[in-house]
């Protein structure tokens, strides 16, 4: 079983890692921005295709790997986690160097070739962008406060029934594997954890609509749709993930209380669905993006270019700009939306909840 | 509607939206009753700080081109609320002399610079076209 769930997150993971140059934008090549009058360079083309390649064959000669050393050598559990996990982390580490090597190379072409040295950098912007946005309002991300705030009040009224024995963490199997004695804290320990999550996601949504809907100047209606419709996707998958995380973490509360719930592996579907839907939304939402991708037929004729911002995108992949109102935006190489790390904001969104979370885990767990 | 803004020109970037704007209401690509996006939407649409904007839409709103309300945002004037007063041609011919001068100096005649004005003029009463 837990080698069959960890071969699943494997897979995926890999599926994205040998996709992601042909997912994100193609004026992006490995972190690097390439002015659209240069885009179809034969170069980069083989670039791309090497590093999909190598990646790919390497990921699956891991997996093998993984696979028969799993049956053959991993007796203890704790042995099975490690393989697993290091497979894992192997396979990031391959796709991560190929990575780091091809961004140098990118650089470096577009040095000597001086590519858009001599071309206007310009930002477009749509005022009437923001009245087409279509992301969930808030309420959306609201209501599961209510679910937390009436299963903390449950929790409290049914205090007496619960066991002297809490379950605090599950296995990837669905199993309780360990338990804390009951107090008042630990009992709602849960929800507060459940409530910190649901804010996150909340803050990232709202982080998300405030952030800029950039567009190509050069295709300015064709990378609008693009954006307006990742924002709207983006919305929608992060509503699914905190009704998602609800419903697990009500049900697991719930099984605190009700401990005959638990009986054999009951939980197990809950936890098998709850992990499909994440990875679902995930694929969805990168099959979304390569389809609303602008495509280039050939190199662009323009005289102006988007602003190369390059110089505030650490390795290019961490985004650090004092300039930029953004808390959120998407990422250079990968799936998704990453945090600007200049940005105080982002800091109030992201890490105080989590470090609240951490808090709680801490005392409670 | 859209704008552009070059970060690195020498026109300052607020000068740069309030141009794009009353060229694009002069174009009729924006009516009058349009609302403009907020002052924290558009900044963070252009990557630029929020009092940035806030002196372009201040600019607007003294020119008589909009009307800032606290809750529905900067609202675009209708041609009777904005209608021309002689203090706004002053300022126009004021804005034009230099402009003028600098022709002069270079040996423009008065009908060349007539004919720019009409050319200018009749640009922009052609709608753009699609970009």
């Amino acid at each position: 079983m837990l080698l069959a769930i960890f071969s699943t997150i494997y897979i995926i993971t890999l599926a994205l890692q040998v996709f992601v140059p042909f997912i994100v934008r193609e004026t992006i090549v490995f972190g690097v921005t390439v002015p659209e009058q240069n885009v179809k360079h034969p170069a980069l083309r083989t670039m791309k295709k090497h590093y999909a390649q190598i990646v790919g064959i390497s990921g699956v000669m891991l997996l093998m790997m993984m696979i028969v050393s799993y049956y053959y050598f991993a007796q203890s559990e704790f042995m099975q986690s490690i393989l697993l996990l290091g497979c894992l982390f192997a396979m990031l580490a391959v796709s991560m160097t190929l990575y780091w090597i091809n961004h140098q190379k990118v650089l470096k072409l577009k040095k000597e070739e001086q590519w858009g040295l001599n071309i206007k950098q310009v930002r477009a912007v749509d005022l009437t962008a923001r009245s087409r946005d279509e992301m969930l309002p808030w309420p959306f991300y609201v209501i599961p406060f209510g679910v937390t705030v009436f299963l903390i009040i449950f929790t409290v009224r049914h205090y007496d029934q619960i066991p002297v024995h809490i379950a605090v963490h599950w296995g990837p199997s669905g199993e309780a594997d360990s338990w804390r004695s009951k107090t008042y804290f630990t009992a709602v320990s849960l929800p507060l954890v459940m409530l910190m999550m649901q804010c996150m996601m909340w803050g990232i949504v709202d982080s998300i609509k405030r952030s800029a809907i950039k567009l190509a100047v050069n295709r300015k209606e064709e990378s609008l749709e693009d954006q307006l419709k990742s924002r709207k996707y983006m919305s929608w998958s992060i509503m699914l993930l905190s009704y998602a995380f609800t419903i697990l973490f009500t049900v697991l509360q719930l099984s605190n209380i009700y401990p005959s719930m638990t009986t054999g592996n009951s939980l197990l579907p809950v936890f098998i669905l709850f992990l499909l839907l994440v990875l679902g939304s995930v694929l969805v939402y990168a099959w979304k993006k390569r389809k609303l991708r602008v495509n280039y037929g050939d190199n662009v004729v323009s005289e102006v270019m988007d602003v190369d911002e390059d110089r505030y995108w650490k390795g290019g992949l961490i985004y650090v700009n004092r300039q930029d109102p953004s808390v959120f935006v998407e990422k250079r190489f990968g799936v998704g939306w990453t945090m600007n790390f200049a940005n105080p904001r982002g800091y109030i969104v992201i890490v105080l909840p989590l470090l609240i979370l951490l808090l709680i885990s801490f005392f409670s767990l | 509607m859209f704008i552009q803004i070059e970060p690195q020109s020498d026109i300052p970037i607020y000068e740069q939206v309030t141009r794009q704007i009353i060229e694009g209401i002069a174009r009729g690509e924006m009516k009058p009753g349009d609302t403009l996006p907020s002052v924290r939407n558009l900044a963070a649409d252009l990557g630029v700080n929020m009092h940035t904007v806030n002196k372009s839409y201040h600019e607007l709103e003294e020119k008589g081109i909009i009307t800032i309300r606290a809750k529905s945002g900067a609202i675009i004037r209708s041609t009777e609320e904005r209608a021309l007063t002689p203090e706004q041609l002053q300022q126009i011919e004021k804005n034009l002399k230099p402009v003028v001068a600098e022709g002069m100096v270079l040996g423009a005649t008065a009908e060349q610079i007539e004919y720019m004005m009409k050319k200018v003029f009749a640009d922009l009463q052609i709608p753009a076209e699609g970009v």
